[in-house]
């Protein structure tokens, strides 16, 4: 038996058709409101246009020309939008948010995704030197939620981090950072508060991360990790490091003369650890703080005659299960309450 | 008892009854409702679902419980992965059926309240519409265009945007 409720013969009740509008991106969801009058009332609510996706390329226009239509196809619907999703290129954002922003006056949250685009650095760099006025038109105020993935060069990713970022701290959640380029990106100078999550592969990085309420840190990078870097993330509960170097808590690198190390402290409130490196270095430190509340350890040596780590620290501690497993070149140590 | 499985019966609207424990049954909320309300005794009438389709919804229900079994009883970090592997894979072959058992399928999620079923039914016809011109959703799902010329005129100039 097939059900035939729509006029059209579409299949599906109007309140189940709405349900199916959710993951469509608005060229599929335009695409569908013009099959027929049914769907082309199920299609047009307020309601199913809070969150609008925006998930290819060719959608979110690569020149101004192209911004204009997709405009027009949003029309009175973009009044209604709170979320937008999606992804584009660095230049992309640039040339086009800025009659975005003006037609979502409700837009509260971005979930985007750039990416470099080397072609077009040129233009990029162009906007970036009149700095004040692009910053102007990048600051969309009504934005209280931004989770933003920046798979950048290191260059790209500073523009971004001071153009869009910093005029929105207060808003941004989430930042996935990915270095394209061989050099170091910069951290983020300037406070995130309410950033909660931070993931960055890079071959390295320097700056200090400002972001008190982190809860999530994930870094894979293929120089040595300087716990300094993160040390005023005070309410890390999730802290993951994968690198080919060294893990040090207690050093600093030596172009951060300016900084004090704190040491492993603030890792009070971890309770998922993991850590995969070369040598893990002062770990009598890192034990010596890690939570009580530690649920699951996991730490991976690929050259522990260079190490100061002491497998001793952790396997005294009664409410962890643990098991250890040497190999030629190094151990691997899991632990998780009991 | 606490730790034995109990057995429930349903009865499809045409007449076929299907005993499931009730850890399987409960993950539809509309037959959890009335198991409360009525004991698990009594045999549990669904009279908006076929037998066809409610043997679908078990199927599903059953290997959502095991799922989450499995995941409840991983010890390896590893292990989440291969199950989720494993549980998409079932999926995938569990949605290998035809359009008017989709849509079925979709109705009998909705009545009966199992929300997973219904979240992956409805995905599975988005994924089915995406990439699609009208004409082609139109063909797709057999839909007639019944607009007006000049509705068609109309609709092709608000979403030209989609067209090009």
């Amino acid at each position: 038996m097939q059900h035939r409720n729509g006029a059209g013969g579409w299949p599906l009740p109007l309140e189940l058709t709405k349900l199916i509008l959710a993951p469509l991106n608005l060229r599929d969801r335009l695409a569908l409101a013009s099959a027929c009058r049914f769907l082309r009332t199920a299609c047009d609510p307020p309601d199913c246009w809070r969150t609008c996706k925006l998930d290819s390329l060719a959608e979110f226009a690569e020149e101004r020309t192209r911004v204009s239509p997709l405009l027009r196809a949003l029309g009175q619907r973009a009044s209604a939008i709170s979320e937008l999703q999606g992804h584009s290129s660095m230049k992309a954002v640039w040339d086009c948010w800025q009659q975005v922003w003006a037609m979502l006056p409700r837009l509260q949250t971005l979930i985007w995704s750039v990416h470099s685009d080397p072609s077009s650095s040129a233009a990029i760099a162009h906007l970036y030197a009149a700095q004040a006025d692009s910053r102007a038109w990048l600051v969309h105020s009504g934005l209280s939620r931004i989770d933003l993935t920046v798979h950048a060069s290191s260059r790209d990713i500073k523009w971004m981090l001071e153009m869009f970022v910093q005029p929105h701290a207060d808003a941004v959640i989430s930042l996935d950072i990915k270095c394209t380029g061989r050099d170091f990106p910069r951290l983020p100078d300037f406070a995130l508060e309410n950033l909660k999550s931070i993931s960055i592969r890079a071959k390295g990085m320097y700056g200090q991360l400002s972001a008190c309420n982190l809860q999530s840190l994930t870094v894979y990078i293929s120089e040595n990790f300087f716990w300094h870097t993160f040390q005023q993330c005070t309410r890390l509960q999730a802290l993951a490091v994968s690198t080919q170097g060294d893990i040090k808590f207690l050093e600093i690198p030596e172009q951060n003369t300016g900084y004090q190390a704190a040491g492993p402290a603030t890792l009070r409130s971890v309770h998922d650890l993991k850590l995969i490196g070369r040598t893990i270095c002062d770990s009598h430190a890192l034990l010596g703080v890690v939570s009580s509340d530690l649920q699951r350890v996991i730490l991976q040596v690929s050259n522990p005659s260079g190490s100061s780590f002491d497998v001793g620290h952790l396997l005294g501690v009664p409410s962890l299960a643990y098991k250890l497993q040497s190999s030629p070149g190094g151990f691997c140590l899991e632990m998780t309450r009991r | 008892m606490a730790g034995k499985a109990v057995e429930v019966k349903l009865y499809s609207c045409d007449g076929e009854d299907f005993r499931v424990p009730s850890t399987v049954a409960s993950r539809s909320e509309t037959v959890k409702n009335m198991l409360e309300d009525t004991g698990e005794e009594d045999a549990v009438p669904l009279p908006n679902v076929h037998g066809r389709t409610l043997s679908l919804v078990l199927d599903f229900c059953k290997r959502l419980v095991q799922y989450e079994k499995d995941l409840q009883d991983i010890t390896e970090d590893f292990q989440h992965g291969q199950l989720d592997d494993e549980f998409n894979a079932w999926k995938q072959d569990f949605l290998d059926i035809d359009q008017a058992v989709l849509y079925e399928l979709i109705m009998a999620a909705n009545f009966l309240n199992v929300a997973e079923l219904l979240d992956l039914c409805c995905k599975e016809v988005a994924r089915l519409i995406k990439g699609k011109s009208p004409e082609e959703i139109r063909a797709y799902f057999h839909i007639k265009n019944d607009f007006t010329p000049q509705e068609e005129e109309e609709v092709r100039r608000e979403n030209q945007w989609a067209f090009e």
